[in-house]
């Protein structure tokens, strides 16, 4: 027993690509989950959509590309202007702030290479079927956790 | 010469061999396939290898004051910026105006103007476009007009000085032009075109320069003084930038190099930067001021010199030099007036970096047709003035340009080239057409 395949969780929360990001709010708030997978109509993996999506969709655009503004202190808007920020992009689609960025796992990844890029990159790894590209789990620190402690 | 050409492997001739590996080089950074420092180090080295030039002479090639002129600043400029003193002023001049939307692309095209001259322009666009996508997107109007109006400034405004753009600081260097000089001859006519360009932008695109008076409380509601970020560090940067242009005022007089005041000006920023510190901290801050240089242009710029060195060697620019003055009929007027209008062309589709480095040992050459060095000045000022306000002509003319181009893309305000070209080409031509009647009115 030492590959991703032995402990990842099988049944992670997903989210469809065209779906609306309220959605992923929602899932987020009530379960406490600060990322989740993004897959297609077959069920194949295509990003993360994370916390930090929605994080980022406060800020102006200015402020979120390569070489933006540096800070954002002479700034300060209200909370109920932040507020209509978020409400106005609840109906925006899911795929339009995932991060394709995110390299899966496979399931005979060993643990140890997987603790190893969740340590580095501090993100939940998608674990995906080599062949079909279709998301067959998740593995987290919690996975890891609840098997060897 | 002789020594270095009888080397030249397979008895080739050194005049074909440093033209095709110049052609070459030329048509690879044309392409972009390769990066151009890489492709320019590469002509270079093959022009050794191939015994050309031996590596003593290669090295005389390179314009050290250039380049140290180049790196001074880069530091300066780049430690400075952490201060957080281009927002600051991009967003209180903004405020100044009551956030109208014309009086904002005034006053940052004011301002990227005076920074491209006293700084140098890619690093005063890559800072103020940010704080204007800014400003633009909280004031609802489209950021086209306000990001056009920054490049075409921003090469307006670094035609001005010596270390305002690239083919200033490499024509002052070489010909040992003064920092003054450059002030006196190139300063009146910015001051004439800026306007006039800034005038019809603002009324080409006068229906888009409209905001509502939320959106404009919005930015007027910005506390620039919370853009500070580091306030110490802003009046190091601002003294040390302060004693420098002063030295630049100074140097020629007192026989100092640009280069030396540039590279001792960043000396001392960095000691005021880091003497406080720990020696671990000082490693990080040190570094991480270094990391800040462009070292792609540096070493572009050293590639590029020995290549153009070669073509001086081997006789190939004397041979154009000739070639230039029987198409003028020797006639310093038509010269200096093909001189301008070349280079601005050239300059608007291709680099002009490598075009100046060209062009000077040729206009050098053509001394003593004219009498003597002395009295080549109109045709450096014809060259700058091509060669920097040429860049306008399209999006890829000048670094400057590049740069907008490239955050505006990935902001999500594309520039098309296209579009960008139908508007600026006939105002870089209006720019020259200024320029001409400015060189014939002052020089010939």
């Amino acid at each position: 027993m030492n590959h991703v395949a032995d402990i990842l969780n099988p049944q992670p929360f997903t989210v469809g690509a065209d779906g609306p990001l309220r959605k992923v709010i929602d899932i987020a708030l009530e379960r406490h989950i600060r990322s989740l997978p993004v897959t297609d109509a077959a069920g194949r993996y295509l990003g993360v959509v994370s916390l930090h999506a929605l994080l980022a969709l406060l800020l102006p655009q200015a402020a979120r590309v390569e070489h933006g503004l540096a800070d954002l202190a002479f700034m300060a808007p209200t909370v109920e202007e932040l507020r209509e920020v978020v409400r106005g992009t609840g109906s925006e689609r899911v795929r339009d702030h995932m991060d394709e960025g995110v390299a899966p796992v496979h399931p005979e990844t060993s643990i140890l290479e997987a603790a190893l890029l969740m340590h580095r990159t501090r993100e939940n790894l998608p674990v995906v079927d080599r062949e079909t590209g279709r998301l067959v789990g998740l593995m987290s620190p919690w996975e890891i956790l609840k098997r060897l402690v | 010469m002789a020594a270095q050409t009888s080397t030249v492997v397979f008895g080739w001739s050194p005049l074909i061999v440093s033209s095709a590996l110049f052609l070459a080089t030329y048509a690879l950074v044309i392409t972009e396939k390769v990066n151009r420092s890489i492709v320019a180090l590469l002509g270079a080295g093959l022009l050794v290898l191939l015994g050309v030039l031996n590596q003593e002479a290669a090295l005389k090639g390179i314009d050290f004051n250039t380049l140290g002129l180049l790196l001074g600043m880069m530091v300066i400029v780049g430690i400075t910026s952490h201060s957080g003193v281009f927002q600051f002023v991009a967003i209180w001049s903004a405020k100044r105006v009551s956030a109208h939307p014309l009086g904002v692309l005034v006053m940052l095209s004011a301002v990227t103007a005076v920074f491209s001259a006293l700084l140098d322009n890619v690093t005063t666009v890559l800072l103020i476009v940010p704080v204007t996508l800014l400003i633009t997107d909280q004031l609802k109007v489209s950021a086209y007009p306000y990001l056009v109006a920054e490049v075409l400034m921003s090469n307006i405004g670094g035609s001005a000085t010596l270390i305002g753009d690239p083919p200033n600081i490499m024509i002052g260097s070489a010909v040992g032009l003064s920092f003054n000089a450059f002030i006196v001859n190139l300063a009146p006519p910015a001051l004439v075109i800026g306007p006039i360009t800034l005038a019809i932008v603002a009324w080409l695109s006068r229906k888009e320069l409209i905001a509502t008076a939320k959106t404009r409380a919005q930015v007027m509601g910005f506390d620039e003084r919370e853009a500070i970020t580091d306030p110490r560090l802003l009046k190091q940067s601002l003294a040390v930038l302060a004693l420098v242009m002063a030295g630049f005022v100074a140097s020629h007089a007192v026989g100092i190099q640009p280069a030396t005041i540039a590279i001792f000006g960043a000396a001392v920023l960095l000691l005021l930067d880091n003497y406080h510190r720990s020696g671990g901290d000082q490693s990080k801050r040190v570094h991480h001021a270094y990391a800040a240089v462009e070292w792609i242009t540096l070493f572009f710029f050293v590639g590029l010199f020995i290549l153009v060195h070669a073509l001086e060697t081997a006789g190939v620019i004397h041979w154009l030099a000739e070639r230039l003055l029987a198409l003028t009929g020797g006639d310093f007027r038509t010269t200096a007036l093909a001189i301008l209008w070349g280079s601005a062309i050239l300059s608007a589709f291709l680099d002009n970096i490598p075009f100046v480095a060209t062009m000077i040992p040729l206009i050098e050459s053509t001394a003593d047709t004219f009498g003597g060095k002395e009295a080549l000045g109109p045709l450096w000022w014809s060259l700058a003035l091509g060669a920097c306000l040429g860049g306008n002509g399209t999006l890829i003319g000048a670094s400057a340009n590049l740069i907008v181009a490239g955050f505006a893309e990935r902001a999500g305000h594309p520039i098309s080239f296209l579009r960008f070209l139908k508007s600026c080409f006939p105002l870089m031509l209006v720019s020259i057409a200024i320029s001409h009647v400015y060189v014939v009115w002052r020089y010939l």
